[in-house]
């Protein structure tokens, strides 16, 4: 098993830290925005869709289409 | 960053007047703030040429009236979306019809101030003098955060005021605030470069802010967002709150409809029989009190509407069942938020068009407004029924399949006409759903009122005056020219007053006065209008007197049964089943059956996906932003209707069923 590297592959409870909020889709600067910056430590409410992350106290719902763009790494 | 000094010369009161742009993430309760400073005397107003709308208000700081100006909240003003880039427009002063603005309002949510502190830097950096007005201070001490507004004043270098929107607290302190709203000479860093703006906004949470976040309710809050998007349970929980919320609608709103009705129809009375007869009296009675009664029934819909979506919208709900719809809406190239005005369309296209700003995106937005009548409203009803009535009059349980089936061609219609809007003249990739869950809380009345009077005013101001002058205007197409009743007419009352007996007589001027109004509508300018049109509807099997009724019912549809009671039946109360009977039987000027089974079914095609509603058409142009948008909305629906009703009337007659 490699270790996980998108959002969307997480498991729900798990925390990670954003590698890249840019996801190479026109969202990036949205995304970056609304508090998913890299570097930030993010957890996974809910996974699928949509997939529920709360970072820093704020929770977000992103489409698939998104969730699975958006790199992260694990959280130590 | 520069220590700030308190000698400063921008201390002095009453600097400043004019406009002041309010400016903030969404669900910071920025609109709470705005209607806590401005209460009633407020009112929301499009941007030219776009759906997006600010809402303009007075309140008075240090005496002085400031005109504020409360903007869509937006994550950045630099975002690639249109309601971003009009924020930053208008705080350039660059938005026709606002002035370039005094000051700029910046209201930050003290529970997420990282993130609300980016806008806080775009807005600063402006060179606009500023003000903060710090939310959610209450949210943030229950999760043990404390915040030194002080310390933020001094680094920001412009006022910071914690306030509480909902209770008042601190507003009094932030209107002094505002007349002393100054220009920060803090170093703040640019924009573009990311790195050092999540550095600068981290530093100054550092600074301003102590104590850890507690993550209490986490559980709860996971529960209860896991439920709402639910697949299944999601849908179930949505399915029951919109069933349960168009249920109040139509139990509530019935019986101030009733009531307007009422009133209305003993003003026209009172006044019919004060007045002079003549055309000031028509004019007066028909036209304008009855033209006032169609505008102001809507009123109750509008505002109990908007009342429940506000409180919906406040609970934090609204947002997950976004999620849940958009898995079905996505499909048609809608997003889920596009579900609220498709439903309540199912009751009456203008509240639902007003309600399509709940969609955010600008071309999602416009293909709901554009598509959402053709979803059977409830005054389609009464024409369902008299034609129904005609095709399955031996056959119930048909008839309330095909009943369904006119909901069913109607939603297929719009969804349709949805997914082509989106692939052609709306062009553009449907974005996928990124949307803030706010936290659960208990709805504000106070909000939700003031909501649902914002919009039964702006209907009554803007769509009103225009459909009370359609409606003025359609009635004079079929009240004049006045003529002479017809000699059959005449003879028929002089008959009748050498008649003994009363009730023969009564009956006898009954039916002559009948003969009159319809000899007076088949000549008016809408009769002739009617039967100058009729070749183009010829093919789809309808005489001058349906064209007639097709014709008079672009003001309301409802209207067709009445003006057909008037041409075929002589009489106008279509609750009279006798009436309807005559309706049914009615015959063409060569003795054919004016409504066969091709030409019924037909028309009630024609019905479902004809644009046949004025009012509505105001309402499009209105929240669409322009006339263009509401004629392509009548060109697109009638083609689709005409085309539908004569393939209805082929297969039909094909069937042999004429």
């Amino acid at each position: 098993m490699t270790s996980p590297n998108t959002l969307s592959e997480l498991s729900a409870g798990t925390e990670a830290i954003l590698a890249n909020a840019t996801c190479g889709t026109d969202e990036g600067p949205l995304l970056r925005a609304m508090g998913l910056e890299p570097g930030e430590r993010v957890r996974i409410a809910r996974q699928g869709e949509p997939c529920i992350v709360e970072v820093r106290g704020t929770r977000i719902g992103l489409s698939r289409d998104i969730s699975c763009q958006v790199q992260v790494t694990p959280a130590t | 960053m520069p220590p700030n000094t308190d000698q400063s010369s921008s201390e002095t009161p009453t600097r400043t007047t004019g406009t002041v742009v309010v400016v903030g993430n969404p669900n910071v309760g920025k609109t709470t703030l705005f209607n806590r400073l401005c209460g009633l005397r407020a009112k929301a107003t499009n941007l030219p040429g776009t759906t997006i709308e600010a809402r303009h208000g007075i309140t008075k700081c240090n005496g002085n009236r400031i005109t504020l100006v409360d903007m869509p909240g937006v994550y950045s003003l630099a975002l690639d979306q249109p309601e971003s880039q009009s924020v930053a427009h208008c705080i350039a002063g660059k938005l026709e019809g606002t002035p370039t603005p005094a000051a700029v309002l910046i209201v930050i949510d003290a529970t997420n101030l990282a993130r609300n502190l980016r806008i806080a830097n775009e807005a600063l950096r402006t060179g606009l003098p500023c003000v903060v007005a710090m939310t959610m201070t209450d949210t943030a001490s229950r999760r043990g955060l404390t915040l030194n507004a002080a310390k933020l004043e001094n680094y920001l270098d412009c006022p910071v005021v914690p306030i509480n929107a909902r209770s008042g607290q601190g507003i009094d302190t932030l209107k002094k605030a505002i007349s002393r709203a100054r220009i920060s000479a803090s170093s703040l860093p640019s924009p573009d470069d990311e790195a050092r703006v999540s550095e600068w906004c981290d530093g100054l949470v550092r600074e301003a802010a102590g104590g850890t976040v507690a993550t209490r309710n986490q559980k709860m809050r996971d529960r209860l967002d896991l439920a709402a998007v639910h697949p299944i349970l999601g849908l179930l929980l949505f399915i029951t709150i919109m069933a349960g919320l168009f249920y109040v609608i139509f139990a509530l709103a019935s019986i101030p409809m009733d009531l307007i009705e009422l009133i209305f129809g003993h003003v026209g009375g009172w006044l019919h029989s004060v007045l002079p007869e003549g055309a000031i009296r028509d004019l007066v009675v028909d036209g304008v009190v009855g033209g006032l009664a169609g505008t102001v029934v809507f009123l109750p819909q509008i505002l109990l509407l908007f009342f429940l979506i506000s409180l919906l919208e406040d609970t934090g709900y609204l947002a997950r069942a976004a999620f849940v719809m958009d898995r079905l809406m996505r499909r048609f190239g809608l997003p889920g938020q596009a579900f609220v005005p498709m439903l309540s369309a199912h009751a009456c296209a203008i509240p639902a068009i007003m309600s399509a700003r709940l969609v955010p995106d600008r071309r999602d937005r416009l293909a709901v407004i554009l598509v959402a009548p053709f979803l059977s409203c409830s005054a389609r009803l009464p024409v369902y029924v008299l034609l129904l009535g005609v095709l399955f009059a031996d056959r119930p349980a048909l008839a309330g399949l095909v009943f369904a089936g006119c909901y069913a061609l109607g939603i297929v219609a719009a969804l349709l006409s949805a997914l082509l809007a989106r692939r052609t003249l709306l062009k553009g990739r449907a974005r996928p759903m990124v949307l803030e869950l706010p936290d659960y809380r208990r709805p504000s009345i106070r909000t939700a009122a003031l909501t649902a009077w914002d919009r039964g005013f702006l209907f009554l101001r803007k769509a009103g005056t225009v459909i009370l002058g359609i409606v003025i205007v359609l009635w004079w197409l079929s009240a004049y020219p006045s003529s002479e009743p017809p000699a059959e007419s005449i003879a028929l009352k002089e008959q009748a007053s050498m008649v003994a007996d009363a009730a023969e007589s009564e009956s006898m001027e009954a039916e002559a006065e009948s003969i009159a109004t319809r000899s007076a509508l088949a000549h008016s300018f809408a009769g002739r209008i009617g039967r100058f049109v009729q070749p183009v509807f010829d093919p789809l099997g309808y005489d001058w007197q349906l064209t007639i009724g097709v014709m008079t019912s672009f003001a309301a549809r409802e209207v067709f049964v009445s003006t057909m009671a008037v041409l075929v039946a002589g009489g106008d109360d279509v609750e009279d089943p006798a009436i309807i009977k005559r309706i049914e039987n009615a015959r063409t000027d060569d003795g054919s059956r004016m409504l066969t089974p091709s030409s019924a079914a037909s028309l009630l095609v024609f019905f479902v996906l004809a644009m046949q509603c004025l009012p509505t058409l105001a309402v499009t142009a209105r929240e669409a932003g322009g006339w263009k948008w509401a004629m392509l909305q009548l060109g697109w629906m009638t083609a689709v209707a005409w085309l539908a009703a004569w393939i209805t009337r082929m297969l039909v007659q094909a069937g042999g069923w004429a």
